[in-house]
């Protein structure tokens, strides 16, 4: 028996898989490998935009894809399928990221929420004000006061990541937590402004779907494949009513429970028990060479220690931290390839000066340091907040600049604000002045912060919010 | 849920299911029934796309998953079960080759006129495994062990013959590139599993596309539930003690971050070591037992209580009226009966008998003939594969009906007498010692009061 044992141990050579992804699987896990991976996505639609399959790469994203009975279905083009529903899961993420700081996290008292909020207002506002300036002429144009308004969380959390430990824990839980309300704002902007007619049945219909997620939820029901198909019921009646399709994966989210069924202890009980069942049928198993079966009594032993592994989390942390790989290595950047195409000649340099290109660079590059930065200032002199410890003003407009990378956010807004006659030069515009700008603050907001490093300051302050935050930061 | 009622109330959903089918063929909604399950669904881009009815989707493609379950039986069976070795397996191989061979027959008998009628052999060949399993599982401990393990074997074999003919009789043409395509996409997942590539979407992506390879090649698509099935690994790949080594340290490491932990009632936010640790007990957990067993425990209820009542409620629709009751009479529902009711006995018993005579295999100890012959009746529950190879063999809708009514006739005869056979006459009046032995002393009278518990 011992033989057996000693084969089925992995003896000095890892598996195949493990050694090939062990390299991958440790860049999975730090959290810039996201936007470089959304960044090689992007290049590739670019490159592929400017090479000689320009148009069959354009015609891909324009074939349609139909799936449904012959009265009732769904046919759009590939692009729909990414942005509308790969994306609701984007924001079903999202969501949960909102529930969780609002209630356990960053955003959960007053106290530590009130900068942040100051702050996405300000980086709200200004943005958008700064591009209707520029576009007040009316027409389409003006649609597009929302593109400058969003922060692409992952990427600019990255970015704060490549800076190491220049950047203070303190820092990226302000950062985290602005982008969190900058969301919160995408999303109402989503749902309430390029919402055009309401079908009040469908809506209904999707309200009470949810509902029945809840009800689902407190019968106790723990296999995931009703709540999925019901999700996806939610998801198609929305998109029946009119307000964005995405907006369902934010409100599935807000009904995920943060509730934990067993307590820590028990858990350790438990599965301490459990394991000892487990042993003690070890001798019983129908067994040649490393094939083997399980007994009755083994395999219903597993089966709770996964169950007690399931019930010591909540379900909203499992499942963020279960999607977030996907979100970020599969859904952003197919998104990134399938939207980040523009094609580079004499006419896009020229539309560089068009005023949905300077509003949306001056809205993400100067509206939003400005307004994160004043709204700031202004809630810190009133007293209303006041600066985390350790962090000083030059920190702030750092992170502050981070906030302008509006990438995946903005690209998003702009499908969704470009949709009349002139929709396919503003959207290139708008796309142009989204990269262009997310380019220029990251690599200022990364100078600055790596100036603005001081050594000194961080090392009593790190450890007041590592006791402060506790574990909350950690999960940003 | 116990085993034994998992497999009992699975028969119940079964039921239930068909009987609403039944129902609701024969109410004023029977028309509308009918229309929803032939409205087309459609899946695809404009040049590449499945566009099928309902019921299509129902028989063909959650069928799939049935079928992938029916093959995990089969290569545990093959490997390390039932059929492992020579010795035990060759009496339930004889007895299903008997058991195919003779309904087959008895069928071709009274359909031998040729035509399309012909073309139903397949119907009364197949047992449904799980149905079969049920009933038995009525009897309690009145059943002993190795007569559950004698005809979840001959069922396994039954089913592999149904599967052989599905595949071979059941084709018409074959686009040999599809068929190419879906055994390269099998050898794939091959090399993804020899490369333990532990997350199940990239199996289950290449899994749907095999189904559409085999559904364009003319293979019938839910053999691709099969083959899926045979490359699904039995290999453990750590030993029990290293999963109890692994889970106690990992449990250690959880329990020291607890006061760690953000919460606030009963919501809590744990910690990412604890996070860490809780994913590492669940992976040790999932590395102790052997992908097949572990998807065969996964799946079983699903198929159990949702993929078969459903493909009961879209198949068992049969309208009660003068016209059925002279199709009684027709030689396709007597073919089915006759193969099904007699057959499946004569042949199961007969087969065994002569293998049993000629040394060839040995009867199980403690089990006598009347209990094969009360499983081998049991066996007379064609049902699910029936109905499935119905559909395959039969164009026109008057046969469909003929041959439904039939099984669900047979079906209910068998089961009933095979229950009663083994319930009041099965019993051998001496019993083996193997059976006796953890009852010494009042054995068969507390064995009755355990049954009515």
């Amino acid at each position: 028996m011992r033989n057996i044992f000693r084969r089925l141990r992995p003896q000095g050579d890892p598996p195949p898989i493990e050694a090939l992804l062990s390299p991958v699987q440790r860049f999975m896990h730090q959290e810039a490998a996201g936007g470089v991976v959304l960044l090689i996505a992007a290049a590739a639609a670019m490159a592929l935009a400017n090479s000689p399959l320009e148009h069959a790469f354009e015609e891909v994203w324009l074939s349609s894809f139909t799936v449904g009975f012959e009265d009732f279905f769904i046919r759009e083009p590939l692009h729909f399928w990414i942005n509308d529903a790969l994306m609701a899961i984007f924001f079903f993420v999202v969501g949960l990221e909102i529930k969780r700081s609002l209630i356990l996290g960053e955003l959960a008292s007053v106290r530590s929420a009130s900068l942040p909020i100051a702050a996405a207002i300000g980086g709200m506002v200004v943005p958008a004000g700064v591009y209707l300036l520029l576009n007040s002429g009316g027409g389409e144009a003006a649609n597009g006061w929302g593109v400058p308004m969003s922060t692409d969380i992952a990427f600019s959390l990255g970015v704060l990541a490549l800076l190491g430990t220049r950047a203070p824990l303190s820092l990226k839980v302000f950062l985290t937590a602005f982008a969190i309300v900058d969301d919160i704002g995408a999303i109402v902007v989503i749902a309430v402004f390029f919402t055009e007619t309401i079908n009040w049945l469908n809506l209904g219909v999707g309200i009470g779907l949810l509902l029945f997620l809840v009800a689902l939820n407190i019968s106790g029901v723990r296999s995931v494949v009703p709540y999925f198909i019901v999700s996806v019921a939610i998801w198609v009646s929305f998109f029946e009513s009119g307000i964005h399709s995405t907006v369902s994966g934010v409100l599935v989210a807000m009904v995920i429970p943060l509730r934990v069924r067993i307590s820590t202890l028990e858990f350790v009980d438990r599965v301490r028990r459990l394991v000892g069942v487990f042993e003690r049928d070890a001798g019983q198993r129908a067994r040649r060479g490393s094939l083997a079966l399980t007994t009755d009594r083994q395999r219903a032993a597993l089966e709770d220690i996964e169950t007690a592994a399931k019930q010591v989390e909540s379900p909203l942390q499992r499942l963020e931290h279960i999607i977030h790989p996907w979100v970020a290595f599969a859904i952003m950047p197919l998104f990134a390839l399938a939207n980040a195409h523009i094609p580079v000649n004499a006419e896009l340099f020229r539309s560089l000066g068009s005023p949905v290109s300077l509003g949306i660079i001056i809205g993400l590059v100067v509206g939003k340091p400005v307004g994160i930065v004043g709204f700031s200032w202004i809630a810190v002199k009133s007293g209303v907040a006041s600066l985390p410890p350790g962090i000083n003003w030059w920190q702030i407009l750092g992170a502050a600049l981070l906030g302008g990378i509006g990438l995946t956010m903005s690209i998003f807004i702009t499908g969704l604000a470009f949709t009349g006659p002139e929709s396919y030069n503003l959207i290139l515009q708008a796309k142009l002045g989204i990269l262009v700008a997310s380019v220029l603050a990251g690599l200022s907001g990364y100078l600055i912060l790596r100036r603005a490093y001081n050594p000194d300051a961080h090392a009593d302050a790190d450890a007041a919010t590592e006791r402060a935050e506790g574990s909350a930061a950690a999960h940003g | 849920m116990g085993k034994r009622q998992q497999e009992a109330l699975g028969g119940v959903a079964l039921l239930i299911a068909a009987i609403i089918a039944m129902s609701l063929a024969n109410s004023p909604l029977g028309h509308a029934f009918e229309e929803t399950l032939e409205s087309n669904f459609r899946v695809g881009s404009e040049r590449f796309y499945i566009d099928e009815p309902l019921h299509f989707w129902i028989n063909d493609a959650m069928m799939a998953i049935f079928f992938f379950v029916v093959g995990l039986g089969v290569k545990r069976a093959l490997i390390l079960g039932e059929l492992a070795s020579v010795r035990s397996a060759a009496l339930p191989i004889v007895a299903a080759l008997g058991g195919m061979v003779v309904p087959a027959g008895f069928y071709l008998l009274l359909n031998g006129g040729g035509g399309e009628a012909a073309r139903g052999w397949g119907i009364p060949m197949s047992t449904d495994i799980a149905f079969s399993l049920g009933v038995l599982a009525l009897l309690g401990t009145r059943a002993p062990l190795s007569l559950k393990v004698f005809l979840s074997a001959f069922a396994i074999v039954d089913d592999i013959g149904a599967i052989l003919v599905i595949a071979v009789f059941f084709t018409e043409t074959i686009n040999w590139l599809s068929l190419g395509i879906a055994l390269a996409l099998v050898a794939l997942l091959v090399v993804l599993s020899s490369m333990r590539v532990r997350s199940i979407v990239p199996y289950f992506l290449i899994s749907v596309a095999i189904w559409v390879a085999l559904f364009d090649s003319g293979v019938h698509a839910t053999i691709a539930g099969v083959l899926v099935a045979m490359v699904v690994p039995l290999r453990i790949r750590i030993a029990p003690g290293e999963f109890v080594g692994r889970g106690r340290q990992h449990l250690a490491a959880f329990a020291r971050d607890a006061a760690l932990m953000t919460r606030r009632g009963d919501l809590a936010l744990t910690t990412d070591r604890q996070r860490e640790a809780i994913e590492q007990i669940e992976i040790a957990a999932k590395q102790v037992e052997s992908p097949l067993q572990r998807l065969e425990h996964v799946l079983h209820p699903w198929v159990a209580f949702a993929i078969m009542p459903i493909f009961a409620l879209a198949n068992a629709h049969i309208p009660v009226n003068a016209e059925l009751m002279q199709s009684l009479g027709s030689p396709v529902t007597l073919g089915v009966i006759a193969g099904l009711l007699l057959g499946k006995p004569v042949g199961i018993v007969a087969f065994c008998w002569i293998a049993v005579k000629i040394g060839a295999a040995s009867l199980p100890p403690g089990i006598s003939w009347r209990q094969i012959l009360g499983v081998a009746l049991i066996g007379g529950i064609g049902l699910t594969v029936s109905i499935f190879i119905t559909d395959l063999a039969f164009d026109d809708r008057a046969l469909v009906l003929q041959a439904k009514l039939g099984i669900f006739v047979a079906s209910i005869i068998a089961g009933a007498s095979g229950y009663f056979i083994l319930r009041y006459v099965g019993r051998p009046d001496s019993r083996t010692p193997a059976r006796a032995a953890p009852r010494p002393a009042a054995g068969g009278a507390a064995e009755r009061g355990a049954a009515h518990e």
